[in-house]
């Protein structure tokens, strides 16, 4: 359905109305200036089809349509829309959706950014494309999502090759020491021999110095006197010792000659010289004088025995006089110690001996004294019991005294209480009561068994009644005994005379009762001391006569002996044994006395013999009664001159035997004084004398000053001639050392002792070395570290090994999605799709392609052809993204309008951002699908330029088009015509039909408010820059002319130029650089494309292809080894950078022209930054390795480049292609072009980088 | 005459992918300790001799460890009255000499390339001839039976030999099964190959196997044989397994689980049959490593799998009787309970998923599965030369892993699919 005119009354915006007709039924370019209508235009076609479009606003517009019936028109006023068909009306037609109109009305508004058209479509499309499944998640979830790079695995599997290879390399190495033991064993033995042999050769040199020394010796020694050997160095003390003890016995000799001489003048001073007299003589003596000094004691002792004798009976005596002479001062009664003292004196007096007693005590036998004795104490108790007796009668009460007497008696008090305890007995009150209670109920029953009985006529009652009666009369009869009782006492009491009590009351009888008991027993108090008086009297009685008895006993006693011995009293004892003293001091005394004689004969006797004794020494006293202790004193002073005598004898011999001792001591120390000069090898002399003594002295002193420098020299070679011996039988067997020695050869036995000592100095490195090769071995058998270290290494590789099932597990899975996605998409896509992508790689000349990406927000985006990028709308330039909108959108709209009347397009300014080249693009596709699908387009624009721009499309674009015409008044103009008219003469036929299809509305000429297109010049266009033909130009110099880039061998294989795959078919190059198709990744798009089919021979087609192959084979085998060119945003994105050295690396990294080795290299070698730190530089090279900056793999040569582009080049097994001859020159050359490519930019890189440098530097 | 014949011992070597605990023990699970059981079993039965076909020890330079236990056996063994006739492999053409020098009482038979035969008298007085071929260096060409067998005698005689067979080209001493066929012996012991084939009739002949499995690409039983030599010459063998480690394939059938909690009671159940089917062959494995493959058909695939992600049946450790098993390893290989061919008939990506599962499983369009195939491999190719992981050294997969992996990816996917339409969106 093509708008054929339009007429606008009224519409919003839009004053005065305007009219267009004539409007071209193909591609109608509608020109004005902002604000002339151009928009209104098309919003009056909307609102014409659409009535929800301006709802309720006021429009009043009506249109012609053609279709393939006829034409068809259309008013609508206000909200009313009527179709009519040759005046009839007519339904309206069926219309495509109106949620797709923005398909058919494109501005430039809506294509500068998505809208809700573009998501509507995007959701449609996915729904239509995955047929509800998210192949996307299950592409990146289980088992399909790569478990990792492996690169743990990788290292842990490197680091476990590691350990195991130094394992290896250890067991290796003990092996190889291991083998070496027996060797260093054999060794070992030589070096123990070498040793042993250089003992020997040390021993040898030691016998050599020990000759040498025992010969210096022997001169030392022989330069000393002969015999100094017989010396022991104390010599010299020995004679002072000797020297010593003769003067000794000299002196000795001279003292007990002084001693004799001593002793003889002691013997003659003694005076027993030659008297036999012993001690034993004085001995006796002695016992003869002691035993008189015994006598003299005991006559002594007798004597004073006789004395005290005496004494006691003086005091005896004395003592029994004392009484008579004390009794007559005393009232006649004579004291126990008056009689004592009477009895003392008058022993002392008996005991007087010397003088007759006058006055003899009383001579008393025991049974007198024991009568005397018993009278006087039964005497003394009757005393006692009479004083006692009249102390107790004075206490008692006397009979004659009449006031101690009671008031009255005793009877009479008792009869007065049994009258009042009577009193109190008797008791009336409570039986009067009873009685008189008794008495009345007696009489009442008499009285009452009375009257019953007469009126009954019964004597029962009368019976009752007497027997009352008599209860009465018995009631009567016991009248009140106590009372009558307590009168009879009164009575009693009152007859006794006593006092009445107060009353006759119970309380005042109780009390006088108790008057009376008191009475009584003062009553019988008194009866019973009367009765103790009697006693009393009665036992004094009896006691005086005792008493009188023992008076008159003593008296006859008294009258018998003389003595009253009531004088004494008490202390009869005491005069006894006075008595009784006074006779044994008689006694004593004569005992006494004769004993005393007896003693002093004797004592005379033994004084005589000892004074005899005596005189006969000289040592009698001149007393002749001289006692025992002057005759001791005389002995003794003989005792001491025998003492002396004996001592004095004893000194004699003594000293005789001292004076023998002394001389043969001198003379024995004298030849030993001789006999020591002999031992010392000092001969004396034959005279001997004191100075040749001194002189034999003198040399002894001397020979011993240098005695201990000879014992030295002696001893050194003692012990030189020991070691010779000891050395000598070590040696023994060694003649030929001995030989050595003997020879005193000291330079051949060091020298051999040299080469010996540096053998045997490998044994302790040989044993040490076999020792801890053995240890190592039995460490090595135990630790089991290869076969840990295998077994280590071994699990890494099982690790990383799963990681790559699982990595081939998830490729493999991924490959099969990507495979059915792609199948399915190709099955199942939209043909709106297809043509979109169709026409969007048309318009963008293939640089691009339409990707659909059906996640959760689907949408649609554009792959560019030279990098494999994929970018969404928002990404892309305004111009691309309007082509790619527009494609869509119109494909899309061809596509919803399926079965429904199709629509003009009306593209708003649509293009106003594309450049001429792709401008004409799009104005060629949509001239195609004007011409081809008969839809009519209206192109809406304020540019002149734009019209022109329509004007120049491509040929092929203007199949079909016919010449401008220009509605309005220009269109009228002859210029203008004549223009067209000659730009039709030019342009061919093509140009012309396509001239004649366009057709130019200038809207402000049809509004009459001036011109837009106001000189055909205006609608000129630019022709397109042609691409020039190679025409034998050598392909460097072609290139040159294209402007070929170098190839860069990081970019995808898509940016690579095709030049460089086709060197050798330039022509080719050309048409696909006019194609558009200027690298592979446009080839690539062009190839997909049917236009390839008529730009390209299958051969043609067929070779790309294969070149392709190539070059990707050999892009993947120039990067092994190399890493990726490290720039800034790897620098940053390390982490291992910062701001700080961010600028100086970067550009490091410049200057090594991005080489990640060399980089890091560098900053571990003297260039590097100063103070990025090591753990940085490690952090980075680790980051520039895991991302592949730097490889580590080698680098491929151009050998195996050029293998791997043949290899390519062969292409799948199934192909076949060309001879292998021919493929190995092909493949070769294409390597070689490749590669001077690579060098080409590489070169290029370098002499950039050095202009930097030098600018840097400048 | 008993002899006690074994090989491929690999002495130095720890068994790989045990579990926490018994990783912690390798020296009781590993060839050492087979050896050391092998030791006790000559002593015990009294052999005649031990045989060895090679490779005792892991690697030819290995002097001080696994050296170290060979030497303490062999010892041990001669000590017992028991010499030791070895031929040398490719991992120990320098440990096996060094031995033979060491000890008297070992002998190595053909040093230097060329057929040696040696006489043994049993205890019985039974005589029998040992021909043998050594190694001389780790990688050989030559091809063993090119050179003249010693003439063989009356008594019975035996071939013992570490070859690689019917490997043309082999770096490893290559033989021909007809060769071994017709050489002059009445018995072939032979060393390289750890799974053992040697077959008792006609005559014995065939790999003794290795003595331990180290890992799990050597299932099934291993140990060493004990070849009895009657006095008319008879030769009877039987296995004596010995290795404390072993590895068995746990296949669990899916089919009909109504709920994943399932999943665990078969696995206990197959571990439980398997222990009793082990049990009855005289099972001497201190531990048993199972390779857990779940199989059949169930709905409940996808939740299986994931089910498994959280609760990694590696986990699994069951004790029975003292043997410990674990599972090293499971692999989800059940399919889902759907109409494959119906649903590859739907123009959806799922439809497109079971398609392409079926080509895979043969089911029509070779070509189509050729070229699925070729492509994938090219795809895959590159994994095993990305930078860390070329550090395994993996060949790129071959058209069968390929397909191997395509197929459990397709049943991942179609897995995946199936849970996003039961999910809500």
């Amino acid at each position: 359905m093509r708008l054929r005119a339009l007429r606008i009354q009224r519409l919003p915006g839009i004053d005065p109305g305007f009219e267009v007709t004539d409007i071209a039924p193909g591609v109608n370019v509608v020109i004005g200036p902002n604000a002339s209508g151009k928009s209104s235009l098309l919003r009056a076609v909307r609102a014409l089809l659409y009535p929800e479009e301006l709802k309720g606003l006021p429009v009043d517009v009506d249109g012609t349509f053609e279709d393939d019936e006829g034409e068809l028109r259309v008013t609508r006023v206000g909200g009313a829309v009527a179709w009519t068909r040759n005046g009839e009306a007519v339904p309206a037609p069926e219309l495509p959706p109106h949620h797709l109109l923005g398909c058919y009305t494109l501005g430039v508004e809506e294509l500068a950014a998505l809208t809700g058209t573009d998501a509507a479509i995007a959701r449609q499309l996915g729904l239509e494309l995955l047929g509800g499944y998210d192949l996307a998640a299950v592409r990146d979830s289980g088992s399909f999502k790569p478990p990792g790079t492996g690169r743990s695995e990788a290292e842990a599997l490197r680091a476990a090759e590691e350990r195991l290879r130094d394992v290896l390399r250890d067991r290796e190495e003990l092996q190889r020491q291991q083998a070496r033991i027996a060797g260093w064993r054999e060794e070992l033995v030589q070096a123990g021999r070498a040793q042993e042999d250089a003992a020997d050769h040390q021993r040898a040199l030691a016998l050599l110095t020990v000759r040498r020394e025992i010969d210096s010796l022997r001169g030392t020694v022989a330069s000393f006197p002969p015999g100094m050997e017989r010396l022991r160095g104390n010599e010299a003390d020995r004679l002072a010792a000797l020297q010593a003890r003769r003067e000794e016995a000299e002196e000795a000799l001279r003292q007990a000659r002084t001693r004799r001489l001593d002793a003889q003048r002691a013997l003659a001073n003694s005076r027993l010289e030659g008297r036999m007299l012993s001690k034993t003589d004085i001995e006796e003596r002695r016992t003869a004088l002691q035993e008189l000094q015994r006598l003299e004691g005991d006559a002594e002792a007798l004597e004073s025995e006789a004395s005290r004798a005496r004494a006691r009976l003086e005091q005896a005596e004395a003592e029994l006089r004392a009484p008579e002479q004390s009794g007559a001062a005393r009232d006649g009664a004579p004291s126990p110690r008056g009689v004592a003292a009477d009895a003392g004196a008058g022993a002392r007096e008996e005991a007087g001996a010397a003088r007759p007693h006058d006055s003899r005590p009383p001579r008393l036998d025991p049974a007198t004294l024991g009568h005397v004795d018993d009278a006087l104490g039964r005497r003394r108790r009757a005393d006692a019991q009479r004083r006692a007796l009249e102390r107790e009668l004075e206490a008692l009460p006397d009979p004659t005294d009449a006031n101690a007497r009671p008031q009255h008696d005793l009877d009479t008090l008792r009869e007065g209480r049994r009258a009042l305890a009577a009193a109190l007995a008797a008791r009336p009150a409570r039986w009067s009561v009873l009685r008189a209670l008794g008495l009345t109920l007696a009489l009442a029953g008499s009285a009452g068994a009375t009257a019953l009985a007469a009126l009954a006529g019964t004597a029962w009652p009368l019976l009752a009644g007497g027997g009352a009666l008599v209860v009465v009369a018995l009631l009567l009869l016991l009248r009140d005994d106590g009372a009558r009782a307590r009168r009879d006492a009164v009575a009693r009491y009152r007859d006794s005379g006593l006092e009445e009590p107060q009353g006759w009351g119970e309380p005042a009888v109780a009390r006088q009762l108790a008057r009376l008991e008191v009475a009584l027993a003062e009553g019988t108090a008194y009866e019973t001391a009367l009765a103790r008086r009697a006693e009393v009297t009665r036992r004094l009685a009896a006691v005086e006569r005792e008493l009188g008895a023992a008076e008159s006993e003593l008296g006859a006693v008294a009258d018998r002996v003389g003595f009253d011995p009531r004088h004494l009293d008490a202390d009869l004892q005491r005069w006894l044994r006075l008595v009784d003293a006074v006779d044994r001091g008689r006694a004593d005394l004569a005992q006494a006395s004769a004993d005393l004689a007896r003693k002093l004969d004797a004592v005379r006797t033994r004084r005589d013999s000892l004074g005899t004794f005596l005189r006969d020494y000289d040592e009698a006293p001149q007393e002749p009664e001289a006692g025992a202790a002057l005759l001791g004193r005389r002995l003794e002073a003989l005792a001491a001159r025998l003492t002396e005598r004996d001592a004095a004898a004893t000194a004699l011999r003594s000293a005789a035997a001292d004076i023998e001792r002394a001389e043969s001591e001198g003379a024995r120390q004298q030849q030993e004084i001789r006999a020591h000069f002999g031992a010392a090898g000092l001969e004396p002399g034959e005279d001997g004398g004191a100075d040749a003594e001194r002189a034999l002295e003198v040399t002894l002193r001397e020979r011993l000053e240098r005695l201990p420098a000879f014992n030295d020299a002696v001893e050194r070679l003692r012990g030189a001639t020991a070691r010779h011996d000891d050395r000598a039988r070590e040696l023994a067997g060694r003649d030929d050392l001995l030989a050595l020695v003997e020879a005193d050869d000291e330079a051949a036995l060091s020298e051999a002792l040299q080469t010996l000592e540096a053998r045997a100095g490998d044994r302790d490195r040989l044993s040490h070395d076999i020792a801890s090769t053995e240890t190592l071995v039995a460490e090595a058998e135990r630790e089991r570290a290869l076969e840990r270290a295998h077994a280590e290494r071994q699990a890494a590789a099982d690790a990383l090994q799963e990681v790559l099932d699982a990595t081939l597990r998830a490729e493999a899975g991924r490959f099969l999605l990507d495979r059915v996605a792609a199948e399915h998409e190709e099955h199942s896509q939209p043909p709106a799709l297809r043509r979109a992508g169709a026409w969007f790689r048309r318009f963008t000349r293939n640089r691009f392609e339409l990707d659909y990406d059906g996640g959760r927000d689907p949408a649609f985006a554009a792959v560019e052809t030279a990098s494999g990028e994929r970018r969404y709308p928002a990404e892309l330039s305004t111009g691309t993204r309007a082509q790619l909108l527009l494609a869509v959108r119109v494909a899309f709209a061809l596509q919803a309008e399926a079965g429904r009347t199709p629509l003009p397009l009306f593209l708003d300014e649509a293009l106003t951002t594309a450049d001429a080249e792709r401008f004409q693009e799009v104005a060629d596709s949509l001239g195609t699908l004007s011409r081809e699908g008969g839809r009519q387009l209206f192109y809406l624009t304020a540019r002149a330029e734009d019209a022109a721009l329509w004007r120049a499309r491509s040929p092929a674009a203007g199949a079909g088009a016919t010449g401008p015409a220009v509605s309005g008044e220009a269109a009228s103009d002859p210029t203008a015509a004549e223009e067209a008219a000659g730009d039709q003469a030019s342009a061919g036929p093509t140009a012309r039909e396509a001239r004649a299809a366009l057709h130019i509305i200038d809207v402000a000429r049809i509004r009459r408010r001036g011109a837009a297109v106001t000189s055909p010049e205006a609608l000129a266009a630019d022709p397109p820059a042609p691409v020039p033909a190679p025409d034998g130009t050598p392909p460097e110099l072609y290139a040159t002319l294209l402007d070929v880039p170098p190839l860069d061998p990081w970019r995808a294989a898509e940016a690579c130029h095709v030049f460089h795959l086709l060197r050798d078919e330039l022509p080719l190059v050309r048409t696909l650089v006019q194609a558009g198709a200027d690298s592979v990744g446009p080839l690539g798009s062009l190839l997909k494309s049917p236009a390839a089919d008529a730009l390209l021979a299958a051969h043609e087609r067929t070779l790309i292809e294969r070149r392709v192959r190539g070059l990707e084979a050999y892009l993947a085998g120039w990067r092994r080894g190399r890493g990726r060119p490290v720039d800034r945003e790897a620098l940053q994105a390390s982490g291992a950078v910062s701001d700080t050295f961010l600028d100086r690396i970067d550009a490091l990294a410049k200057e090594l022209g991005g080489d990640g080795r060399a980089l890091v290299d560098a900053l571990n070698g003297p260039s590097k930054v100063r103070n990025f730190q090591k753990a940085k530089r490690r952090d980075l090279e680790a980051w520039l390795t895991d991302n592949g900056f730097i490889d580590p793999r080698p680098q491929a040569d151009e050998a195996e480049l050029r293998q791997r582009v043949i290899a390519a080049l062969s292409g799948p097994e199934s192909e076949v292609e060309g001879t292998p001859e021919a493929l190995l020159g092909e493949g070769g050359r294409l390597a070689a072009w490749l590669s001077a490519a690579v060098r080409a930019g590489e070169a290029r890189a370098d002499s950039g980088r050095a202009a930097a440098t030098t600018r840097s530097r400048s | 005459m008993k002899l006690l014949c074994a090989a491929d011992i690999h002495l130095g070597r720890q068994p790989s992918r045990l579990p926490g605990a018994l990783a912690a023990r390798p020296a009781d699970l590993g060839p050492a300790a087979a050896w050391r059981r092998l030791v006790d079993l000559a002593l015990e039965e009294r052999v005649d001799a031990l045989l060895l076909a090679g490779d005792v020890v892991d690697r030819d330079d290995d002097f001080f460890e696994a050296y170290a236990d060979l030497r303490t056996g062999v010892e041990h063994l001669v000590a017992g009255g028991i010499p030791v006739l070895a031929v040398a492999g490719n991992h120990d053409t320098r440990v096996l000499p060094r031995l033979a020098e060491a000890v008297r009482g070992v002998t190595l038979l053909g040093r230097d390339g060329t057929w040696q035969a040696h006489a043994v008298t049993g205890r019985d007085g039974t005589r029998a001839s040992v021909v043998g071929w050594s190694f001389p260096e780790p990688v050989t060409s030559e091809e063993p039976l090119a050179h003249p067998l010693p003439p063989r005698g009356p008594e019975a005689t035996i071939g013992l030999l570490h070859c690689d067979r019917d490997q043309t080209g082999s770096s490893y001493a290559p033989v021909r099964s007809a060769d071994l066929r017709v050489a002059p012996v009445d018995a072939w012991l032979l060393g390289h190959v750890h799974k053992p084939d040697i077959a008792a009739d006609p005559r014995p002949a065939g790999y003794l196997g290795s003595l331990a499995a180290t890992d799990p690409g050597e299932p099934g039983p291993h140990g060493a044989w004990l070849l009895e030599v009657a006095p008319d010459g008879r030769l009877t063998l039987r296995s004596r397994p010995l290795a404390p480690l072993r590895w068995e394939d746990l296949p669990v059938d899916l089919t009909g689980i109504e709920d994943v909690g399932e999943v665990p009671v078969r696995i206990a159940r197959e571990v439980d049959r398997l222990h009793a089917r082990l049990a009855a062959e005289g099972l001497q494995a201190a531990a048993v490593g199972c390779r857990l493959a779940l199989t059949g058909r169930t709905s409940l695939r996808g939740a299986v799998a994931r089910s498994l992600a959280h609760d990694d049946p590696r986990a699994l450790s069951v004790a029975h009787d003292g043997t410990e098993y674990f599972i090293h390893a499971w692999r989800l290989e059940a399919l889902p309970a759907l109409d494959l061919e119906a649903l590859a008939r739907e123009p959806s990506p799922l439809g497109l998923l079971a398609r392409k599962l079926r080509v895979l499983q043969g089911h029509g369009d070779p070509e189509g599965r050729a070229a699925l195939l070729q492509s994938a491999g090219r795809h895959l190719a590159e994994v095993p030369e990305r930078r860390y992981l070329g550090a395994a050294g993996t060949d790129a997969p071959d058209h069968e892993r390929v397909a191997a992996l395509l197929e459990a990816a397709a049943l991942d996917a179609i897995d995946a699919l199936l849970a996003q339409k039961e999910e809500p969106a």
